[in-house]
């Protein structure tokens, strides 16, 4: 079902998680809620459970306000610390949600039994319905969990940083099996994340969270090709950096002059620019628009080469990522002083304070 | 013979001061107990224990000490939980008067629920009943001095308890009550016991805070301890050694059952 969530505020304290948040999740959409710790994403998941209260606004399933927990609509929440009941079996655990229901509602015993072994065979668990939770392995509890949520056949599915407490091996197993798992049920599921890898791989959409407020919200592929804000440029992927200032319409940065196409900033003003490592060229000759830097490390495993350097103007790190086959014809070694040249940039304010280097010009 | 190599070491030191820890404090009073009453021949035991003033006196002792237990394992869960969940002004002070009735010499304790359940007490004389000089005023005196080990032995488990459990089961739809029973009772279960057993057993032995608030009236309000003063009092020692080993016995009996359901409720050790 349709999620809606109407300008939700949320303070804590003197600490502001949630401003004006804003958000529509159609039937069926996986969607990852990124952002680093702090940014209000566990909280705007909390808020659409109902654990916790908005200050402002309010949240919509399905197109029915969504007061609190209490109301008993469902959801499936699955916990980053799996939050199993520690005194029942797995198959207790299971059959919770359908146990608890009002006596009209209450699935037969024979029904219950049936729909637990159906959801554990799905999670691949249904030779673990007697064990108690602290038998099992972390990502086993956390499938025990999600099929605790699936039994009661939720509206929408939302997981708090699921695989956040795994190890890496489990961890990259479960994200395939979740995005499998919700091509299967089609549950409109949210999940909160802080690593960027694992939102690009799973999600339909990505939604960047930053300071409480939404910084982005698109597909994999836009928030990674076209950042929105110089934030999410350093947050999610790999990112070299240039700063210099607007001159003659075009980048300046130190010597170096870079035409970008259709900037919005004003003559004169302090930008940054951004690019991803394997937009960054690697030439031997210089050429208009090209930067003097020095290689310090080089990286030749698999089929990418990351090539390391040293901006000459400002001793800067940067990186560069390219086929092992151009780095061999390249011929290219640690100390040797090559250009580099940006094959596409993007400008955003640079709003760091102003440095006495800034001023030469 | 080697003996066989364990992996802890120091087992033989440590056991051997625990015995002779326990020996010199526990077993050691209780064992000369026992030898006194000994040499008691069948029919002066028969004649203690079958007095009906020793019955009414153990009945009344029981009964009292089960109740003030069972209001406490109540009551002390309530005082527990709004420590632990909860922050309000004075939570502090509130937290440290629950160990008062450790504190204060139990005679005082008494002396002051007398004097206030005193049928011209302060609350005695706005209750349409009496509760000074009755077998009730036995029952407050057993629960003032119970509760705190309910909320003690309570408290840090609830403190300890996973809030994201009630959290999931209240996302599986289940109400407040339903989380209560099923997801938090059942992990305070051995706590809410060992609470209890500790309540009932320090009622059972309880003197001082009796004395003054039962009136020690003779089949109405006496309870053991009471009968064995009296006893020692008008020397006869066989008399009141026997009925010392008889608390003794039932007090073991009942706490030694309770252990034992309780390492049935201990957690993971319920399985189906």
């Amino acid at each position: 079902m349709s999620i809606h969530i109407d300008s939700v505020s949320k303070q804590f304290g003197s600490f502001a998680a949630l401003q004006d948040v804003s958000l529509a999740i159609p039937e069926g959409q996986l969607v990852a809620l990124l952002g680093p710790s702090g940014s209000g994403k566990t909280t705007l998941l909390r808020i659409i459970a109902g654990l916790e209260a908005p200050d402002a606004g309010g949240v919509r399933i399905h197109g029915d306000a969504k007061p609190s927990i209490h109301a008993r609509r469902k959801v499936g929440f699955v916990f980053q610390h799996y939050a199993l009941f520690s005194h029942m079996t797995v198959f207790e655990n299971v059959a919770f949600g359908l146990r608890v229901r009002p006596r009209w509602d209450r699935p037969s015993k024979a029904a219950i039994k049936e729909r637990v072994q159906k959801v554990l065979a799905m999670v691949h668990l249904d030779w673990a319905g007697h064990r108690m939770p602290d038998q099992l392995s972390g990502g086993q509890r956390q499938r025990v969990a999600l099929a605790r949520a699936l039994a009661i056949e939720p509206e929408v599915l939302l997981l708090d940083e699921p695989f956040g407490a795994l190890d890496a091996q489990v961890r990259a197993e479960l994200r395939q099996w979740l995005r499998r798992l919700h091509e299967q049920t089609g549950l409109t599921s949210v999940f909160v994340t802080h690593d960027q890898e694992e939102a690009m791989e799973v999600a339909d959409r990505i939604v960047v969270l930053h300071e409480g407020r939404i910084e982005q919200d698109g597909t994999p592929q836009e928030v990674y090709d076209h950042p929105a804000t110089s934030f999410i440029y350093q947050f999610i992927g790999q990112v070299n950096r240039f700063r210099g200032r607007i001159r003659d319409g075009h980048f300046q940065v130190g010597d170096a002059s870079v035409s970008v196409a259709g900037h919005p900033h004003e003559e004169g003003t302090r930008v940054e620019g951004y690019l991803r490592p394997h937009d960054l060229d690697l030439a031997l000759e210089r050429s208009p628009g090209a930067l003097p830097a020095t290689i310090t490390r080089i990286q030749s495993t698999g089929p990418l080469a990351r090539v390391r350097l040293a901006a000459a103007h400002d001793q800067s790190d940067l990186e560069a990522h390219l086929s092992t086959e151009d780095l061999a014809q390249l011929s290219l070694a640690v100390g040797q002083k090559i250009f580099v040249k940006p094959r596409r940039l993007d400008l955003f304010p640079d709003t760091s304070p102003a440095t006495a280097e800034d001023w030469v010009i | 013979m080697a003996s066989p190599t364990r992996s802890l070491p120091g087992f033989g030191l440590s056991l051997g001061l625990t015995l002779a820890y326990l020996s010199a404090i526990v077993l050691l009073p209780l064992a000369a107990l026992v030898v006194k009453a000994s040499g008691a021949t069948a029919a002066q035991v028969w004649h203690t224990v079958s007095d009906p003033r020793v019955l009414a006196s153990l009945r009344l002792s029981l009964l009292a000490s089960l109740g003030g237990a069972l209001l406490n394992l109540v009551f002390g869960v309530l005082v527990a939980w709004v420590l632990v969940r909860y922050t309000f002004p004075g939570q502090r002070v509130v937290d440290a008067m629950v160990d008062l009735p450790f504190a204060l010499p139990t005679a005082v304790a008494g002396i002051a629920l007398t004097k206030l359940y005193a049928p011209e007490g302060w609350l005695g004389h706005l209750l349409p009943f009496k509760v000074a000089y009755t077998p009730l005023g036995v029952l407050v005196a057993l629960t003032f001095i119970g509760l705190p080990f309910v909320v003690r032995t309570v408290q840090p488990v609830l403190e300890e308890l996973d809030a994201q459990e009630e959290e999931a089961a209240a996302c599986l739809g289940a109400s407040r009550f339903q989380i209560l029973r099923r997801v938090v009772l059942p992990h305070l279960a051995p706590a809410l016991l060992s609470g209890f057993t500790l309540a009932f057993a320090r009622a059972l032995g309880e003197y001082g805070s009796v004395v003054f608030i039962s009136g020690n009236l003779p089949f109405r309000t006496e309870i053991p301890p009471l009968l064995i003063i009296s006893k020692l009092e008008q020397y006869d020692y066989i008399g009141a050694t026997v009925l010392a080993t008889l608390l003794l016995l039932i007090s073991f009996a009942l706490l030694f059952a309770i252990n034992r359901l309780q390492a049935r409720l201990r957690p993971g050790a319920a399985r189906g």
